[in-house]
């Protein structure tokens, strides 16, 4: 677009924020900041090349795959589009991967995990949704467990999360449950995101 | 033969027609001349025996069933022997089992005997205790909790591993390749974790990374929760490579292996994992999770080959439907017009049922008395069951046994087929028998001749 020899961030995409804004509200640095809208042009450039992340790069990029269809994907997508407006933007970009930062604290991670699993934004994880959820986890791997599996295995679940047992998980037994049990939250952390240690980050740069 | 010239065994007993005849023995119909009591004599050629190598088969087969006692099974009276030949003396046993076998193996379901026919039958009914019957009846499964001291029970060689971890709802969930953001940040050759599901049993796939584990010259430690760990002997260009795997439960029959280099080096673990581990895996694995590996990571599935495992019924199975109700408690639903719907069978799940070598004549002793079922070295059964609950697969496994080893049996003798067949189990590599049948259907009867 004519603007090769300019330096970086000269071409504004909608959506940029400055990277030193960024950089304060969220644990990366400014320079990490700038490794991120590296990547963030590759993965909005790798379809539509008007510089914003629709859901089929955020697919391609997750599963090499534009097409791939995935409800926890899906979830996600939604998650990081915080002006829900179909895209995800720069700014929300990195505000949203702030959460998988390894130093950032877990009850920010929590809160995400569970917004990520009330499906239908009741404040609640609802029997109903984590079924869902098991099931579609299950077709996403070819697996056909029968109804009455599936409800133990929910049923289970919720004899341990749901402390009240009023029938759904609320916040307050989100966080409890996913203390006792952290590995719940393994996919909240994304080590790459601790770009000194990260060859990925030097090699974006670069 | 001489002792049929002379009609009369050892002095003691008067030798009659033939019965039956398989590769190694045969069987003759006999009488106790002092007590005229109705034997059957089972004659084994110790030559045929040594040339084979199967003397340990042959000792095996008397310590064991010197110990059972059971009505549905033969008995056991006394071993005898010349140079030449072995002599068991069983009680002799009418033919009764045979019309109901014919009534169950019948072709066609509606003429099929039903489950409920088959457990008003005398013979099943023989040596049952009417209350645990009752009790098993009304009680459902999963309300009868194995009794707390049978947990204990899993402490021989093959469980030294602990079991393996129980994922919840959550963690299922959070397998999702969808909730994994690392594929935006690397490629997908290079990733260090690979994760499979697997219809065994947690035991079939730690002894399969065991084997695997042995031929790569890895060295294989066991540590709490399911995980392997697995060591190389050479330096490689990042130090020795380190491999875990690490089981989950999600159902009982149901585990998810997670496989992760924990050290040395990407390039080199690749290629392990690629050209070694996956093929040599290939036998439990149910399907790769699709980590990135391209648009679906799976293998190609078969939908038999679910139910097969699950329901332990032979290959050749499926094309007859005269397949007994194997299914417990079926759980995969697109197989369940397959199986006959079992509201009304007590038959057990296989989930209860633990796969285990590495016992002996002595561990069964033990077992027994402690509530466990064990048959010498292949199985062990973590809860008692009535024959009743038992014998409808016991049967069905008896029928592939039958297809298997050829050799006529008579009337006489049909119990100690059921036995003899049995066992034969324990020759077979465990990967070829539960490959054959499944587990459930091979594993079952052991209960049922173990005797409840």
């Amino acid at each position: 677009m004519g603007c090769a020899s300019s330096k970086q961030f000269k071409r504004r995409t909608p959506g940029y924020e400055d990277p030193n804004i960024l950089a304060k509200e969220t644990t990366f640095s400014v320079n990490e900041v700038e490794a991120l809208y590296e990547l963030y042009k590759k993965i909005s450039n790798s379809i539509f090349k008007d510089g914003i992340i629709h859901k089929e790069e955020f697919q391609l990029a997750l599963f090499r795959n534009s097409s791939k269809k995935n409800l926890f994907a899906d979830r996600i997508f939604d998650l990081f589009d915080q002006k829900r407006n179909g895209v995800i933007e720069f700014g929300e970009f990195v505000r949203s991967l702030n959460i998988f930062h390894p130093d950032t604290p877990m009850t920010e991670k929590i809160a995400f995990a569970f917004r990520l699993y009330d499906l239908r934004c009741t404040g609640f994880i609802e029997r109903e949704e984590l079924k869902e959820l098991v099931i579609a986890l299950l077709n996403e791997s070819d697996l056909f467990l029968s109804e009455e599996a599936v409800e133990q295995i929910v049923d289970q679940t919720f004899k341990q999360a749901d402390a009240n047992g009023d029938g759904k998980i609320d916040p307050d037994e989100w966080k409890d449950f996913a203390c006792k049990n952290p590995a719940l939250l393994r996919n909240m952390t994304l080590p790459y995101l601790n770009m000194q240690k990260s060859t990925w980050a030097r090699a974006v740069v670069m | 033969m001489t002792e049929q010239k002379s009609n009369v065994l050892m002095g003691k007993y008067e030798v009659g027609k033939m019965l039956g005849q398989g590769t190694f023995a045969k069987v003759y119909h006999a009488r106790n001349t002092k007590t005229s009591e109705s034997v059957a004599i089972k004659v084994i050629d110790k030559d045929k025996v040594m040339k084979v190598g199967l003397m340990d088969q042959i000792k095996r087969e008397i310590s064991v069933m010197k110990m059972v006692r059971h009505p549905n099974i033969v008995q056991l009276y006394e071993v005898m022997a010349t140079k030449t030949k072995i002599y068991f003396v069983l009680e002799h046993v009418r033919g009764d089992v045979r019309r109901l076998l014919v009534r169950i193996l019948d072709p066609n379901p509606s003429t099929r005997i039903s489950m409920e026919k088959i457990m008003e039958n005398p013979w099943f009914r023989k040596g049952l205790d009417a209350k645990l019957l009752k009790h098993n009846f009304q009680v459902k499964e999963k309300d009868v909790a194995p009794p707390a001291d049978l947990d204990c029970l899993t402490e021989s060689k093959q469980q030294e591993v602990k079991k393996p971890c129980n994922l919840n709802a959550f963690d299922i969930i959070s397998l999702s390749t969808g909730l994994d953001l690392s594929g935006m940040f690397e490629e997908s050759e290079k990733k260090r974790e690979s994760k499979f599901t697997s219809t065994s049993t947690a035991s079939t796939i730690i002894s399969k990374i065991e084997d695997i584990a042995k031929s790569l010259r890895l060295k294989l430690t066991k540590k709490d929760g399911g995980l392997l760990k697995m060591e190389g002997s050479k330096f490689g260009r990042k130090g020795v490579m380190g491999i875990d795997a690490e089981i989950f439960e999600v159902t009982p029959n149901f585990h998810l292996v997670e496989l992760k280099k924990t050290n040395g080096d990407t390039l080199e673990y690749q290629k392990v994992l690629n050209q070694e581990m996956r093929p040599a895996l290939k036998d439990i694995v149910w399907a790769w999770q699709a980590m990135n590996f391209g648009a679906k990571g799976s293998n190609d599935l078969d939908v038999r080959k679910y139910s097969e495992s699950y329901f332990g019924l032979c290959p050749d199975d499926s094309s007859s439907p005269n397949s007994p109700p194997v299914a417990g408690g079926g759980r995969l639903t697109q197989t369940a017009g397959d199986a006959e719907p079992s509201a009304a069978s007590p038959v057990p799940d296989q989930e209860s049922i633990r796969l285990d070598r590495g016992s002996d004549a002595h561990g069964l002793r033990r077992r027994q008395r402690r509530g466990t079922l064990r048959m010498t070295d292949t199985v062990q059964c973590r809860r008692r069951y009535s024959p009743a609950q038992l014998c409808p697969v016991f049967l069905c496994s008896v029928r592939r046994r039958t297809l298997l080893h050829e050799g006529s049996y008579g009337e006489g003798t049909t119990h100690c087929l059921v036995f003899h067949c049995c066992k034969i189990e324990k020759w077979m590599p465990m990967t070829s028998v539960t490959k054959a049948w499944g587990t459930a259907a091979w594993m079952l009867p052991m209960g049922c001749i173990l005797g409840v």
